[in-house]
């Protein structure tokens, strides 16, 4: 049954190659996506991932791990959205503890094998997950409820009303200290997961809130965790996803260097979701009640059609989403690429892409009923 | 530009502190002149990584201990303008108390909540005389000791190499202590100096039996180590990752005869 009082969510990401990778000539390991997904009776959902690749010498892959984490991820949760009805709050609750985490994971791994085989550069070498390290986390927001999981170094903030900052789930010290974090390539990660899982009712009356999904290198840029609370805080506030990109490579400049990536999604009680304008630049979308669903780096249409020909001409034929598709991003047909969402590709501290050309996932991976309002620069 | 007011947006602490033995035998053979010249002429070296690395902020600290413990150098100093101040060798091997200062300054207050995994180098030429043991145990239990790369360098064949295997803590990736790396980089024994692998490992005792050793052994944790606990990358959790808190770089190439200014010494 649809929740008879009404909802929206809005969500925006984005991802920034860190300062420190720039200088150093690598790539950005992050990957992040926002998108609204419908459940086959019309309610919205936010989706909100993020990736982190682990960027050592022994993950050498890791940025394609984190991009194929989102997209399989995506995959995982639109199909479970398909299946599952949203009232359903204990089924979902177990959907995020265990079996949406077990899916997940066995698709990463079958689609970093895909990718392994595919590569020139990994002729004679065998295969190992290790190569293609990955962080992962999810963050769900219904009309009745929101929930997360996920794996690894990953922070979750709950922000409401003016002031009001809570870091809801942060990972726990990893045995081996130093940077270690848990992963998508452990071969026995169930637990991990269901550490990071949660699933919190929403009463029709609740107050409107925020959910502020970040990589660690977002909250390694802060002083303390006082600092990282205020900086949620301001980055809420930013409603223009240039802006965020703005911020975000501010952000890396002035603090860990590291890659940093955000995805949020704003929950209010007073108005159904606006449907995406398409046609509309990103920029002029930021009235009170409008649902905003961001994937990174809203652009120029310019820009995006340059982008989306320069992504394309880099893939390989196997990895290219359908033409009917691409760039024509409606209710029911996701894009990519395309100028109104999907995962995003990161950033330098200037606006240029980073190195690594963000692909798009093969066709069957693609959510059924998602419904990207984002756009790229 | 968005600006975001009241948040203090910076680069991370890297705190590098020196734990040097000032007993009276590293007056012996010209360790301690051999130890103040190695810690000088690393200086250039760490400033240069520093300057490479501007996310993090390299600050150095020193602790020496002879009948006490002290901070020879007590203020976490930005290391492009540290001026080292010769150490003075005398009397016994307060090692223990000189782990009791440490624990008091990577306990968190003074340490700062966010900060990369400080660096720890012990250098000893022979045994504590105090209660080592409670004290590395005291030490620890902070979140700070844990996270951070402790280095041991013995210098000389007197030194201690199970306690300061004790401060190194267990190989990470064999969950085991071994004995020292031989200078020479080559040990007679197979089990001696070894890592599992077969290689030569930083997460054991450093043996310095010259000068010159001495001075590699000090440039690569000032320089290298340095570098990379700077910017540490990702990875695994798990006893199996195989690395330690940071994945430390290859130890330098050994000589067996050095002959440096200070002369052929061999300890």
């Amino acid at each position: 049954m649809i929740p008879s009082w009404p909802t929206s969510a809005g969500a925006l990401a984005c991802s920034v190659i860190g300062a420190a990778h720039r200088r150093q000539g690598k790539p950005c390991q992050d990957t992040c996506l926002g998108q609204e997904l419908r459940s086959p009776r019309g309610e919205p959902v936010a989706l909100l991932l993020v990736a982190d690749g682990h960027g050592g010498q022994r993950y050498w892959l890791s940025e394609v791990g984190s991009r194929l984490a989102c997209e399989q991820a995506a995959a995982a949760v639109a199909a479970a959205l398909a299946e599952h009805e949203l009232n359903q709050q204990e089924r979902w609750r177990q959907l995020l503890a265990s079996e949406l985490p077990e899916t997940i994971q066995a698709r990463w791994l079958a689609a970093i094998e895909r990718d392994w085989r595919r590569r020139t550069d990994a002729a004679n070498q065998p295969f190992s997950p290790l190569t293609y390290g990955s962080t992962l986390g999810l963050v769900l927001l219904s009309p009745c409820w929101w929930g997360y999981t996920g794996l690894g170094d990953w922070d979750l903030v709950r922000l409401e009303g003016a002031s009001g900052a809570e870091l809801v789930s942060e990972e726990a010290d990893q045995e081996g200290g130093g940077e270690a974090t848990a992963s998508l390539c452990l071969s026995k990660a169930g637990r991990r997961w269901s550490e990071r899982s949660q699933l919190v009712s929403l009463a029709p009356a609740a107050p409107p809130f925020t959910l502020l999904l970040s990589t660690d290198g977002v909250r390694k840029s802060c002083a303390t965790d006082v600092d990282f609370l205020s900086l949620c805080g301001h980055l809420r506030a930013l409603k223009d996803p240039a802006e965020l990109e703005e911020g975000l490579a501010q952000i890396t400049a002035a603090g860990s260097g590291d890659d940093v990536s955000v995805a949020m999604a704003h929950w209010t009680p007073d108005g159904p979701p606006a449907p995406p304008a398409r046609s509309q630049h990103p920029r002029q979308r930021s009235t009170a009640k409008l649902l905003v669903l961001a994937g990174v780096g809203m652009g120029l249409a310019l820009g995006v059609a340059a982008s989306v020909a320069r992504f394309r001409s880099q893939l390989a034929p196997s990895q290219q989403p359908a033409p009917a598709h691409h760039n024509q991003p409606g209710p029911t047909q996701p894009s990519v690429h395309g100028p109104t969402g999907g995962i995003a590709p990161a950033r330098s501290a200037d606006g240029r892409s980073g190195t690594r050309p963000p692909r798009g996932p093969d066709r069957e991976q693609l959510p059924a009923s998602s419904r990207p309002i984002a756009a790229e620069r | 530009m968005p600006s975001f007011p009241n948040v203090r947006l910076a680069s991370r602490p890297l705190h590098f502190i020196y734990l040097c033995d000032c007993s009276g035998s590293m007056a012996a053979q010209g360790k301690m002149q051999a130890l103040n010249q190695a810690i000088r002429q690393s200086l250039p070296g760490m400033a240069r990584v520093a300057r490479d690395n501007p996310e993090a902020q390299v600050l150095v600290r020193a602790v020496c201990f002879a009948d006490r413990a002290q901070w020879h150098v007590p203020t976490p100093t930005p290391v492009e303008v540290l001026q080292w101040q010769d150490l003075q060798a005398g009397g016994v091997t307060a090692m223990g108390e000189a782990l009791e200062l440490l624990a008091e300054q990577l306990a968190s207050p003074p340490m700062e909540e966010r900060a990369l995994p400080p660096v720890l180098v012990l250098i000893s030429d022979g045994q504590p005389t105090d209660d080592f043991e409670s004290s590395l145990n005291n030490l620890m239990g902070l979140h700070w000791a844990q996270k951070a790369v402790r280095l041991a360098i013995a210098m000389g064949h007197d030194a201690d190499l199970e306690v300061l295997q004790q401060f190194i803590g267990t190989d990470p990736a064999t969950g085991q202590a071994f004995a020292s790396v031989p200078d020479g980089g080559i040990s007679s024994e197979p089990s001696l100096g070894l890592g599992a692998s077969g290689g030569r490992s930083p997460r054991r005792p450093l043996q310095a039996s010259n000068a010159t050793a001495l001075a590699q052994y000090i440039q690569w944790a000032s320089t290298a180590v340095v570098g990379a606990a700077s910017m540490p990358a990702s990875r695994i959790g798990g006893k199996s990752n195989g690395e330690g808190n940071i994945p430390l770089p290859e130890l330098p190439p050994t000589l067996l005869d050095p002959v440096d200014d200070i002369g052929p010494v061999v300890w």
